[in-house]
């Protein structure tokens, strides 16, 4: 098809990728030579081992060189590794060779097995089949009927049986090594002591197979997608299978975090002891069970005859020994040797079988990862003649490498066969037509020149130039670069052939291209803005502006575009030139010049995750500078340090600038929150907040890095201020909503007044800020039981620094230290008032509302003013009446006076009552001394304020009632005691009389005794 | 208007008269322990009283009250106050001790004037109790001396002047019983505090010698007791 313009213009297809195209070596047929070697790129090869014969050949001819060169030594075999990362070429490298090999070369027969096949049947009939001179239907039949027969649980049953069989009998005990290290010895010990003690039948016991007999052993090695049934999987399934997946026994396929061994084990001492050594080091565990596998496979699957049939040993030997007879070698071409997976020990029984009279010699290429080349049975691996490594050298000309499929592509599978026919598939001449120069019927493409200097070219060896469409030399940078240190050449395959040019089809053929899947797939940094970038070509649809975008980042390298390429992918285009501002990003800059520190923001704005680093260094610069904008000190607010620092930062924080498509949680709910999506604008505001925050000013011309490209630094700075002071006033009204500002002042004055009056003090004396302020904060009188609770709380109320409140949210601040110097006084009377004029509402407002250290008091003082109330209006009730009831009118202190005298009185004659109360009465006797008048009930309005403004005269009122109640108490129980003594008095007179008439008789008597001279 | 409550003017009269009865109690317990006090004094005199009536009351000399006994009774018989019983109570504690012990002189100075040095008296009945012509008088004699003697230190009674009585009436026919004449006066000499020398005459020798009492006897320096 020809056409006017590139528009729409490909030269490849989808059908054209999915046919030439393999980044897997296995998914090629094995006769695809052609497909093959047209897209081959040369490897450099390290060789690691074995002697260099050809130094001016190619890697993959020194391989070839190595494999074929030992034919006709018949002493020795010759086993050829290549080896290399998964992905990096390695089986390309043995394709190849196999490429190379001539098959009606009489000297030696071939066996080569591709990747292509991928089941372990597909081996087996590869090997049967292609072994020179053998049949081996027999074993295939076996392999048939093991496998087609058994269900996959029972499969798995026999594998655990076969290796219990393996472990139990036929896997030996390692002998000691030759200089075998004490590590070594250990490690072999151990292995060994896995294994168990040999009983006098020469079975072992106590070992690895006794412990798969336990059920929850066994358990978790037939789990589902364990080892064994994966394993089994594969051979029911046509699994695909790559050398990186290689198969191994893992942790999780012993029970070694399962309840329960130890306790079935308890009986038995020794697989106690068994266990532990499994759970303490489980490698070895398996290790050995791999090995029992690796024993049991063959034995399950019938590769071994207890019949005398065939064996894939058997098979191998066998036609070894018929090449012999033959004078022939046979060849073995494996382009991976982990296909024979477990059952590779056949094949290296053949690898270790050296050659003999009636034995034909191995020459043998296999590719093998460097993971599982270390781990080669050493029988093996110390017969490796010769070593060839693969690095990274198909890719290190990336143009080159895809260059040669991008032709591949264009040629077409059909038309690439052909020509590997017509060039009798000889590689050793060019071959291969570029289509560039022969896709019209044998001539040039019409769009050759303009597509070749608008994408760019690449010269290739026997090609010539190869037009990079749909790649510009940028653009495949940017592709190959994306994969970063992970792109091996099948990496490279898969997602700058298969995907790209797959999708670019249909893309550029509607106008579409490049589309939004191209951003993941490409290096998209950039280091000029995309409203800069862009500009020329306004008013554009998002699609459209995004395509446009697209392109010239990655097809241009932030230049403009060639009008090829435009022309190709259908871009809008500003006009007839593409003008982008200058400078170019790779104008030469000043040398004092840092690197730009922006690229992360456009990624950001091209929709990429923003970088937790950038992230936060903008939500930083950002907090900063809006903080330094709010000015709250006009408000008399301070928020540099205390509570207004604190709330501050608990409304306005890091979390409040949200990026979208950052990591980190948003400002909650009760935070000042502004969200920042990756728009052209936010993304200038953060260049001029970088620049200014680096700078300090807004000066292209004294950056430290370069002033970014088509940004207009008056613009950038207005914008960002307006910006800053948007937010700062957002900030600064939410925070004045949020802590009331002043207000917090006035709250903080009013709460302590009416603590102050919780605790007894006088209203009259908290009738201003300053009397508040320097109120003594301690309890006047006593507190009545009822009152205790509210005391309390006003007493924590009071510990609070309403000096601070006041000094932080009210004071002017001057001076060299910025300390608080003035107080507005006007506000805080305010709120004074109307605390003490409803405390109950203003203590309800704040803990609803106000700052969080007042609130909690406010909260915890009105919870027990509102408790306490009602207790404490009837202690003052009752208080007063009986006040009223006892004093009669008269002076507390009158009554205190007679009731001492009566008392006094009483206790002279031994009748005060109770008897040990007379200190009590005193002290109650003193309370009513201090009443010198005659005591009037107050008055207690309603409500929670009523009973807190009674409280300065409630406290002494109820102190005099309970002490009017001790005396009356004491009084009576003396009138009492009186009443009782008054009755015992008897007569007096009469014994009066009596004594005196025995002093009368005593006086005769003392006369009668006297002398009677 | 009233200067106190009614609860408190309640008290003030009870507390009041309260007083006054406990006053009276304490009068009434101090008479009470005065009356018991002054009972046991007039017990006391009255005994003393009586024992120096016996015998018709000659023997006793009588002791005669101080003048703060007869004040402390007067006072006490005036107003019998705690503190006036009290003194009186003094006042008899020592007047009954010195009339007791008055009493006892008396008594013992009276019966040795009718009896003689009554040990001595007892010493000579035992020594005549081994003269036959005399032995029986000399034993019964000395019986009735041995129970006088256990009444020395006591007050008399009416048992005491009987038993005196009788002493004296067997040691006059002890005496009557004595011949010849030189023995009986020699004898009732010595019966009465001692004889003289002189009165040891060749009868009495040979009387004392004859009735083996010569040893019974013994010489002291001194006068004779009706010297």
């Amino acid at each position: 098809m020809s056409q006017e313009t590139m528009e729409g213009f490909r030269c490849w297809s989808a059908e054209t990728v999915a046919d030439t195209v393999f980044s897997d070596i296995g998914a090629l047929a094995s006769d695809a030579d052609a497909i093959f070697l047209a897209a081959h790129t040369p490897v450099t090869l390290d060789r690691k081992k074995g002697t260099e014969v050809d130094v001016a050949a190619s890697g993959e001819a020194q391989v070839l060189k190595a494999l074929l060169g030992p034919i006709g030594d018949t002493n020795r075999n010759t086993l050829i590794a290549v080896t290399g990362e998964s992905g990096s070429g390695k089986s390309h490298v043995v394709r190849w060779v196999n490429a190379h090999v001539k098959r009606d070369d009489e000297r030696f027969r071939v066996l080569y097995v591709p990747r292509a096949i991928q089941t372990l049947r597909a081996l087996l009939h590869r090997i049967v089949t292609d072994l020179p001179g053998v049949e081996g239907t027999d074993l295939l039949d076996r392999v048939d009927a093991a496998i087609g027969k058994s269900s996959p649980g029972e499969l798995k049953d026999r594998l655990v049986n076969e290796m219990c069989l393996a472990l139990n009998w036929t896997i030996q005990e390692q002998p000691p090594g030759e200089a075998e290290t004490p590590d070594e010895a250990q490690a072999r010990e151990e292995r060994n002591g896995l294994l168990g003690i040999p009983d006098d039948q020469g079975r072992r016991r106590d070992g690895l197979a006794d412990l798969l007999g336990e059920p929850l052993v066994s358990k978790a090695l037939l789990r589902p997608g364990g080892r064994l049934d994966r394993l089994v999987a594969s051979y029911f399934d046509e699994t695909s299978r790559r050398d990186d997946s290689e198969e191994a026994f893992g942790d999780e396929d012993l029970p070694i975090r399962a309840p329960g061994i130890r306790r079935s084990l308890a009986a038995r001492p020794d697989m106690a002891e068994l266990w532990d050594m499994v759970t303490h080091n489980p490698a070895d565990a398996l290790l050995l069970l791999e090995d029992a596998l690796r024993k049991a496979v063959p034995a399950t699957l019938g590769l071994r005859s207890t019949s005398g049939g065939d064996t894939l040993d058997g098979l191998f030997r066998r036609s070894r020994e018929i090449l012999k007879a033959e004078g022939r070698e046979l060849v073995l071409i494996f382009e991976d040797l982990t296909q024979f997976g477990l059952v590779d020990g056949e094949l290296y029984d053949q690898f270790a079988t050296a050659p003999s009279k009636d034995i034909a010699p191995l020459r043998v290429v296999f590719a093998v990862t460097d993971g599982a080349f270390a781990r080669m049975d050493k029988t093996v691996s110390t017969r490796v003649t010769d070593v060839f490594e693969v690095g990274g050298s198909a890719l290190s000309d990336p143009q080159k490498f895809v260059g040669r499929y991008l032709n591949l592509v264009r040629v077409g599978g059909p038309r690439t066969q052909q020509l590997w026919n017509s060039a009798g598939h000889d590689s050793s001449k060019p071959w291969m037509q570029n289509a560039c120069l022969t896709r019209n019927e044998g001539l040039p493409c019409e769009f050759l020149e303009k597509c070749h200097e608008s994408f760019g070219k690449v010269k290739i060896d026997d090609l010539g130039d190869v037009g990079l469409y749909p790649y510009s030399a940028a653009a495949l940078r940017r592709a190959v670069d994306h994969l970063g240190h992970e792109g091996t050449p099948r990496l490279v395959l898969d997602e700058c052939i298969s995907t790209n040019l797959t999708e670019a089809d249909a893309r550029i053929a509607d106008g579409t291209f490049p589309h939004d899947r191209i951003d993941d797939r490409f290096d998209r940094r950039n280091t000029i803005g995309r409203q800069v970038l862009i500009q020329d070509v306004p008013n554009l649809s998002k699609p459209e502006e995004d395509r446009l975008y697209r392109a010239r980042v990655i097809w241009g390298d932030e230049k403009g575009l060639p009008k090829g390429i435009e022309e190709a992918f259908a871009l809008p285009r500003a006009g007839t030139e593409v003008v982008v501002v200058p400078p170019q990003p790779d104008t030469p800059q000043p040398e004092r010049l840092g690197p730009h520190p922006l690229e992360p923001l456009y990624q950001w704005e091209r929709g990429d995750l923003f970088a937790d680093d950038e992230a936060n260094y903008y939500r930083n610069t950002l907090l900063a500078m809006v903080e330094s904008r709010l000015q709250l000190d006009q408000s008399l607010v301070h928020v540099y340090s205390g509570r207004g620092r604190a709330v501050l930062a608990g409304l306005f924080n890091q979390t409040s600038f949200f990026f979208e498509g950052a990591r980190g949680a948003g400002a909650g709910k009760d935070s000042v929150r502004f969200d920042l999506k990756p728009t052209p604008e936010n993304v200038r505001l953060l260049i001029a907040a970088r620049w200014f925050r680096e700078h300090g000013h807004f000066d292209p011309e004294q950056g430290n890095w370069p002033w970014p490209v088509g940004r207009d630094a008056q613009e950038l700075m207005v914008e960002l201020e307006t910006q800053l002071d948007t937010w700062a006033a957002t900030v600064r009204r939410r925070f004045l909503e949020t802590c009331g500002g002043s207000a917090v002042a006035g709250d903080a004055v009013g709460l302590r007044a009416v603590a102050l009056l919780a605790v007894g003090h006088d209203a009259r004396a908290l009738c201003s800020t300053d009397r508040v302020l320097n109120c003594d904060s301690r309890p006047v009188g006593s507190v009545s039981d009822a009152w205790a609770d509210v005391q309390s709380a006003a007493n924590q109320a009071l510990g609070l620094k309403t000096d601070e409140y006041v000094a932080e949210f009210a004071a002017v601040r001057q001076g060299a230290k910025g300390g608080p110097q003035l107080i507005d006084t006007l506000e805080l009377e305010a709120a004074l008032s109307r605390w003490l004029a409803d405390p109950e509402s203003s203590l309800t407002r704040v803990q609803h509302e106000g700052e969080s250290g007042l609130a909690l008091q406010a909260k915890n003082l009105l919870e027990q003013l509102r408790k306490c109330e009602a207790g404490e209006r009837t202690e003052i009730e009752s208080a007063s009446v009986i006040l009223d009831d006892n004093l009669e009118g008269l002076a507390p202190s009158t009554v205190g006076d007679r009731a001492l005298q009566i008392g006094d009185s009483a206790k002279n004659t031994g009748l005060f009552r109770p008897a040990d109360a007379w200190g009590q009465f005193k002290r109650a006797i003193d309370v009513l001394e201090t009443h010198t008048s005659a005591v009037k009930a107050p008055v207690v309005a309603p409500g929670v304020a009523g009973v807190l403004s009674a409280q300065h005269v409630a406290r002494p009122l109820i102190l005099l009632s309970k002490a009017v109640t001790f005396v009356v108490k004491c009084i009576g129980q003396t009138g009492e005691e009186c009443k009782r003594v008054g009755g015992t008095a008897g007569s007096v007179s009469e014994l009066r009389d009596e004594v005196r008439a025995q002093v009368g008789q005593l006086n005769i008597l003392v006369n009668q005794l006297a002398r009677k001279d | 208007m009233t200067t106190m409550p009614s609860w408190l003017a309640q008290a003030d009269d009870l507390v009041a008269a309260a007083t006054d009865a406990a006053s009276i109690q304490a009068e009434i317990e101090t008479l009470s322990v005065a009356k018991i006090d002054l009972a046991t004094h007039l017990q006391t005199l009255q005994t003393l009283s009586s024992a120096g009536a016996l015998g018709g009351g000659s023997w006793s000399t009588g002791t005669t009250g101080t003048p703060e006994l007869f004040d402390a009774l007067k006072t006490a018989a005036k107003n019998p106050s705690q503190s006036a019983v009290g003194h009186l109570n003094r006042a008899l504690n020592s007047f009954a001790t010195t009339a007791k012990a008055q009493l006892l002189d008396d008594w013992k100075r009276y019966a040795g004037d009718r009896m003689g040095n009554v040990s001595e008296l007892y010493q000579l009945a035992a020594a005549l109790a081994g003269v036959d012509s005399v032995a029986a008088k000399a034993a019964t004699l000395r019986e009735v001396l041995g129970r006088l003697a256990q009444n020395q230190d006591k007050l008399p009674n009416q048992a005491a002047f009987d038993l005196l009585a009788e002493a004296d009436k067997h040691l006059a026919a002890l005496e009557e019983a004595l011949q010849p004449e030189a023995v009986r006066l020699f004898l009732s000499a010595v019966a009465r505090g001692g004889a003289s020398l002189e009165m040891l005459t060749g009868d009495v020798r040979s009387w004392l010698k004859a009735n083996r009492a010569e040893h019974s006897f013994r010489i002291t320096a001194g006068p004779p007791a009706d010297s």
